[in-house]
């Protein structure tokens, strides 16, 4: 990617084009909701234009934003208004995105397999297996220990394993 | 085919529509033409003036007294209840497992509010707090004014806080009075530069700050019988850290009772745990919370 750290209008929207896609994709394996997906999209880069950070280069402003995008879900799932959200009311009244997610579990096997594992396991699972990030770094985004990475990712396989018939796993740490 | 190949193979068509990445691409732009919400003091800036304040505050812990028992809350019991939140705190507390399991934890930044724990005696009154969630909450939200950032200017002696309109010897000698300045409102969005008197209690100790530091901290609204403003609760009373460019409010917690980090949590949203790593600061906090969350929490509930 070309240098980006001009805080220009044209600069902030490129570095948005740029990572939308990692931020909705972690979003969305985080909360298993395309709708939230997109509220924490905006939300992340409204923090990323609020920081206004100097970056190294272009693996920290990853870096950066993969942490932003970790905690904005945090916030949005662990949030009192979430905390008491009516879950059957939403979907009766937000049949689209209910589509968008059964959509994407009908179409993709083994991401339909990932979104049904507990959160924590998808989120190690995501960095390590889509985001090709180490141990090392998936425990400085997400604040686990190492060995808590180690372990969500050995036991988020085992239950994909049981999933998915077949499936072979590379680079197990 | 491997997991990791047929994971990419999935989730590389999934993206956000063209509609919200325009969407996202105006607010911005928006935000980019706002001006800069300030957060922090500037240290150095404050350095003199606080080692000057330093002696006025051994001066006033030293007449005050140390860890002498409060017999005045800050917080009032109301009468009227339209809203009971102690239901809403039981359904909530199944969620804790979950809620831990998800906590960042961070290491603290070099602290803020140092100025004040340069001299801070930690010995905190835990009398006359509220015992119970409804006792704090219950038909009070009209008297919340809204959530400010203020920085301390200076620190009133004695005898200037003992003429303030509505000062109690009695009820007032526990507490501390500062001229401050309203820096920001959290709930309306916007910079603000009056100030202020805000009578700050010694629940976490004496001084609880000192001149330069700032804080986070839900106000009441004005009381035309008193010439200073009062907190609405010490739970809504913030020390600020920046963490990756987010700011973040921590509860000192050295009285904090299992109601108030009830309500804590509730208004709080996420709890970041924490490390300590300046044996020089005696701080302890309860859990640290986006400033942005509380903010949001706290303008949901006034608008309901």
């Amino acid at each position: 990617m070309t240098e980006l750290s001009l805080c220009t209008r044209e600069s902030f929207d490129a570095v948005m084009r740029h990572y939308s896609d990692m931020v909705y994709r972690l979003a969305l394996s985080r909360t298993g909701n395309p709708a939230d997906a997109d509220d924490i999209l905006q939300e992340v880069f409204l923090r990323y234009i609020k920081a206004d950070k100097t970056y190294n280069d272009e693996e920290h402003r990853k870096a950066f934003l993969l942490k932003i995008t970790i905690n904005c879900t945090k916030s949005f799932l662990t949030s009192a208004w979430n905390r008491h959200r009516d879950f059957a009311e939403a979907d009766e009244n937000t049949g689209g995105y209910d589509k968008r997610l059964s959509d994407i579990e009908t179409k993709s096997e083994v991401y339909g397999a990932l979104l049904k594992l507990p959160q924590k396991y998808r989120t190690a699972i995501h960095l390590f297996y889509y985001e090709d990030l180490s141990v090392a770094q998936i425990a400085k985004a997400t604040g686990a220990g190492e060995s808590a990475v180690k372990s969500q990712l050995s036991r988020g396989r085992a239950m994909l394993k049981e999933l998915l018939e077949g499936v072979e796993f590379d680079d197990i740490p | 085919m491997t997991f990791r190949e047929k994971l990419h193979n999935n989730l590389d068509g999934i993206s956000p529509s063209d509609e919200l990445l325009s969407r996202v691409s105006q607010m911005m732009a928006e935000e980019a033409e706002k001006p800069k919400q300030p957060i922090y003091l500037n240290v150095a800036k404050w350095g003199a003036m606080a080692a000057a304040v330093c002696l006025i505050a051994v001066g006033a812990v030293s007449f005050f007294g140390k860890g002498s028992e409060s017999t005045t809350p800050d917080i009032a019991v109301a009468d009227a209840s339209g809203y009971s939140l102690e239901k809403d705190f039981v359904e909530t507390s199944a969620t804790d497992e979950a809620k831990t399991e998800e906590t960042l934890s961070v290491s603290l930044p070099e602290y803020q509010n140092k100025n004040a724990y340069e001299n801070l005696d930690i010995n905190p009154v835990t009398k006359g707090l509220p015992s119970s969630f409804e006792e704090i909450m219950n038909g009070r939200y009209d008297e919340i004014d809204s959530f400010y950032l203020l920085r301390i200017a200076d620190t009133l002696d004695t005898s200037e806080a003992s003429q303030l309109k509505g000062y109690d010897p009695d009820l007032d000698s526990e507490a501390f009075f500062y001229n401050a300045i309203i820096e920001y409102d959290y709930i309306g969005k916007a910079a603000g530069n009056e100030t202020i008197i805000v009578r700050i209690p010694c629940e976490e100790g004496c001084p609880p700050y000192a001149t330069g530091d700032s804080l986070a901290v839900v106000l009441q609204k004005k009381d035309e019988s008193k010439g200073y403003r009062k907190r609405f609760s010490y739970v809504f009373n913030y020390d600020i850290y920046e963490i990756d460019g987010i700011s973040y409010g921590a509860v000192r917690s050295q009285s904090l009772n299992e109601a108030e980090k009830g309500l804590t949590d509730f208004f709080g949203g996420n709890i970041v745990e924490y490390e300590t790593t300046m044996p020089t600061n005696p701080a302890v906090y309860y859990g640290l919370y986006e400033i942005d969350g509380i903010a949001e929490n706290l303008r949901n509930l006034l608008s309901e």
